[in-house]
């Protein structure tokens, strides 16, 4: 598994020689790893607030209605 | 690696802020669901303060209600056949367990862009910044969506589920970028946050012409109002609770990074 400077490091010598700038390519990876974030947070929050599956409905059921999401 | 490091603070907020969220609730908010689902589908007009009298008269009347409560073991749900936690511990534990979610999910999103921001060279880390950040998620998730769904309590009637889903959804998200252009953007463009707060209230949420409470009985309707409102106040102080609590803790962690790649880089 490459660790991020290993990463960073790797992707310099790919780039000097192909004359790109470094924080691009760091930035690119960031910018990927943050949208994944997102979607992690996105994804659990649906299956809490949204997900219309009974089973889902009433095992969250005071959380929906404690955090004011649409219930019923 | 930036996911991993996000991922797993946002167990440890999540698991925090839940956490706190549920031992307040559990005094405060709970009790107020619980009583309203006494009420729920109008079939038990007596409320449930008088419950103690029923139970000395012990009648036919009220022993049916029992097998009827039996029946409903869950608690409350639609389907009938649908699996519910048992009331009582069981329920008070899968309650904790959204709770939790619900933090970490928040907060995943929450380090998310506290991390996009602090890349681009904006937004700071400090306790202020983190008391900010957590009422922006407050004005977020609970105030903008609220200001056109208000919180609440079980047997309300309200329009189609998938409409207001869909409403507090998009509001919530753009609520979220016209406060990052109020916060972030250059100059005057800033003013462009503000139409994007007001839009979704514009549009309005959506609504239905039913009346708010479907209980008949007058008693059990001004128990109902009463409770939504104790239910209201209550909904909007955890909420308060809970986003400062992400906020401070997430900003926490940024210091943290911010200091362990500080020391990465001086090697």
């Amino acid at each position: 598994m490459l660790y991020p400077l290993q990463f960073v490091r790797v992707g310099a010598q790919i780039m000097q020689t192909k004359n790109l700038s470094l924080p691009l390519l760091a930035s690119n990876n960031a910018a990927l790893q943050l949208i994944g974030a997102m979607c992690f947070g996105g994804l659990i929050l649906f299956a809490v607030g949204f997900l219309s599956m009974d089973a889902a409905h009433n095992a969250a059921h005071d959380t929906r209605h404690a955090f004011a999401f649409p219930c019923h | 690696m930036l996911f991993q490091r996000i991922i797993l603070a946002s167990l440890l907020v999540g698991l925090l802020a839940g956490g706190l969220l549920s031992a307040v609730q559990h005094s405060q908010v709970t009790s107020i669901i619980l009583e309203a689902e006494t009420y729920e589908g109008g079939e038990e007009p007596e409320p449930v303060v008088v419950e103690e009298h029923q139970h000395a008269a012990a009648d036919a009347h009220h022993s049916h209600e029992h097998e009827h409560g039996g029946a409903e073991a869950g608690g409350h749900h639609h389907g009938d056949d649908a699996w519910a936690p048992e009331d009582g511990v069981e329920r008070t534990l899968y309650t904790l367990l959204a709770n939790v979610l619900a933090g970490i999910g928040f907060s995943a999103l929450m380090l998310a862009c506290m991390y996009s921001a602090r890349l681009s060279g904006k937004g700071g880390a400090g306790w202020g910044a983190g008391l900010l950040w957590g009422l922006a998620g407050y004005g977020v998730f609970f105030v903008a969506p609220a200001l056109g769904l208000p919180p609440e309590i079980p047997g309300m009637q309200a329009a189609a589920l998938e409409n207001r889903q869909l409403w507090w959804i998009a509001t919530a998200f753009v609520t979220a970028v016209g406060f990052a252009l109020l916060a972030f953007a250059p100059g005057w463009k800033k003013l462009g946050g503000l139409p994007l707060l007001i839009i979704p209230h514009l549009v309005g949420a959506p609504h239905t012409n039913a009346p708010e409470f479907a209980a008949s009985n007058p008693q059990a309707l001004q128990a109902l109002e009463s409770l939504h409102h104790q239910f209201i106040t209550a909904a909007t102080l955890t909420n308060a609770l809970f986003w400062v609590i992400v906020g401070l803790a997430c900003a926490w962690f940024l210091r943290r990074w911010s200091s362990q790649d500080a020391a990465l880089q001086a090697r």
